[in-house]
């Protein structure tokens, strides 16, 4: 019973996206039904979704998401521990900062994009081009939250900290970080999604045999837009999701922080 | 006070220092091969000839061209979208939930289509450059617009405002703070993308220059395209802050960021 009042309730606050997609999807099914556009260039759902249960079939999708995947957790992993390393020196250390901060907003202005060229004279096409390349853009986010997240916990709690006679270490352990976390899950937020469309950029600069980007690139070059329209699917997909999920965290870990306020 | 500024000026100056002198001993007695890192002399000397030639100028050119271009359709729709879904709610309720839906969409993922329908010419890249320039354009002045403090549009009420001068004496003010973030991110979205769409599409353009040095592995070529990409980026959102402490002064907090 709730459940259908539910429902109804959705559906009459919330239709109008509904009517939206569906608009969409009506034209897109009508301009390919009748071939207003060619196939080779505008795929029809029904394509689409036969490409999708191939690639998934073939085991195709599995395995270039996959290592796509596992190269985010590279240098995702480089990325964010040297970013929280230096963010935690520069926000506990005035010295520290005065040394690094300059040379950090040097290398921060180049667009992330412009280091491809750079990596791949250095690093060659394989793997450990796109892993640095990856680390660089998960670098900085968490670098700069890690930084602001330490320099805003609050004069009181340092205060309190010195009451109780915390030694350094304690005073980072106890109050310094946990005060800084939420800004730093916003930071890894932000740069696993900087990681994300990264691995897809890296991909496509440098082929390799498996990866989302390469499976779309590939897809491009050999006139399949269906497979291409599965990958955008995929790669929005897995976008929004790292988004989510990182978003809840970020709620969770910062619950505590609005209702101390 | 001012020596202790000096000071801490100077400090920033150790590491690139070091850096710099690490290079400069590395490169010039062979330790790392020049291939790979050219000396930092042969750098200036590159960069020199590059600019000399005009190659250097005629390559920015048709980069910043793009850029313009991309960053004017791209922000200036982005512009419509978000105010018009700020403003009507129908706007808001038809359009918002698809904005959203394609939003999660990296433009990145998008070229192969957009090469397959546009080729791999200007069309390609202008168009790739304003889709990317449209998503934060379009948030930003969509949030700025939604924030507009409920107080003030009631004191509009009380007032009896009408539609235009309501327009004109609040919301455009208080959003435009918002609407001024939105075009620093959209302006550096597209500086990158732009690099982005020369490298994955031949044409003149700086990110090609340093394409076809990468290939030719002259890697001083390739790091001189780095460093001046990054400043002219830098310089661009400077331009940008300029222009927005002239218009808004009077908004502190945007400007302390």
């Amino acid at each position: 019973m709730s459940i259908t009042t539910n429902v109804a309730t959705f559906i009459r606050t919330r239709y109008h996206g509904l009517v939206s997609f569906l608009a969409l999807f009506i034209v897109w099914s009508a301009v390919s039904h009748y071939e207003l556009v060619s196939a080779e260039y505008l795929p029809s759902p029904p394509a689409v979704a036969k490409a999708f249960v191939k690639v998934i079939k073939s085991g195709q999708l599995g395995v270039s998401l996959g290592s796509s995947l596992v190269r985010i957790a590279e240098g995702f992993f480089i990325g964010t521990t040297l970013g929280f390393l230096f963010g935690v020196a520069m926000g506990v250390s005035a010295t520290a900062e005065r040394l690094f901060a300059p040379l950090f907003n040097a290398l921060r202005q180049v667009p992330i994009i412009g280091w491809i060229p750079l990596i791949i004279v250095w690093c060659g096409i394989n793997e450990p081009s796109k892993i640095s390349f990856i680390s660089i853009g998960a670098f900085f986010p968490i670098l700069l939250s890690t930084f602001e997240g330490i320099r805003s916990v609050s004069k009181s709690y340092l205060e309190v900290a010195q009451v109780f006679e915390y030694n350094r270490i304690k005073l980072l352990r106890k109050i310094v970080v946990p005060g800084a976390v939420p800004n730093i899950v916003s930071g890894i937020r932000l740069s696993m999604g900087t990681s994300w469309l990264l691995v897809v950029w890296a991909e496509i600069n440098t082929r390799s045999a498996y990866g989302i980007g390469d499976l779309l690139s590939s897809a491009g070059d050999g006139k399949k837009p269906d497979i291409a329209f599965v990958c955008i699917i995929v790669i929005g997909i897995v976008a929004f999701l790292i988004n989510e999920l990182f978003g809840h965290l970020e709620a969770r870990l910062s619950t505590w922080r609005k209702s101390y306020r | 006070m001012k020596i202790q500024l000096l000071k801490n000026k100077l400090t920033g100056l150790i590491i690139p220092l070091v850096l710099y002198v690490a290079w400069d001993l590395l490169s010039r007695y062979e330790l790392v091969p020049s291939t790979l890192m050219p000396p930092p002399k042969v750098l200036f000397e590159t960069w020199w000839v590059m600019q000399s030639s005009g190659e250097l100028l005629l390559n920015m050119k048709m980069s910043l061209l793009r850029v313009g271009a991309g960053f004017l359709v791209g922000a200036s729709s982005g512009f419509l979208l978000g105010t018009a879904m700020g403003l009507w709610k129908p706007v808001e309720q038809y359009l918002n939930p698809v904005f959203n839906f394609f939003r999660q969409v990296p433009v990145v993922a998008w070229i192969p289509f957009l090469l397959l329908w546009l080729g791999i010419d200007e069309w390609f890249k202008i168009v790739f450059i304003s889709c990317g320039a449209f998503i934060p354009m379009t948030l930003k002045t969509y949030d700025g617009i939604k924030n507009v403090p409920a107080s003030y549009l009631e004191v509009v009420r009380v007032f009896e405002y009408g539609w235009f001068r309501l327009l004109r004496t609040v919301i455009v003010p208080s959003a435009l703070p918002s609407i001024f973030t939105g075009l620093r991110l959209s302006l550096s979205e597209a500086w990158m993308l732009v690099i982005g769409a020369e490298l994955v599409a031949a044409g003149e353009g700086i990110g090609n220059v340093m394409v076809i040095a990468r290939r030719l592995f002259q890697t001083d070529v390739v790091l001189v395209g780095v460093i001046v990409i990054a400043i002219t980026g830098f310089a661009m959102d400077r331009l940008l802050g300029l222009l927005e402490t002239r218009f808004l002064g009077w908004h502190r907090t945007q400007n302390a960021q």
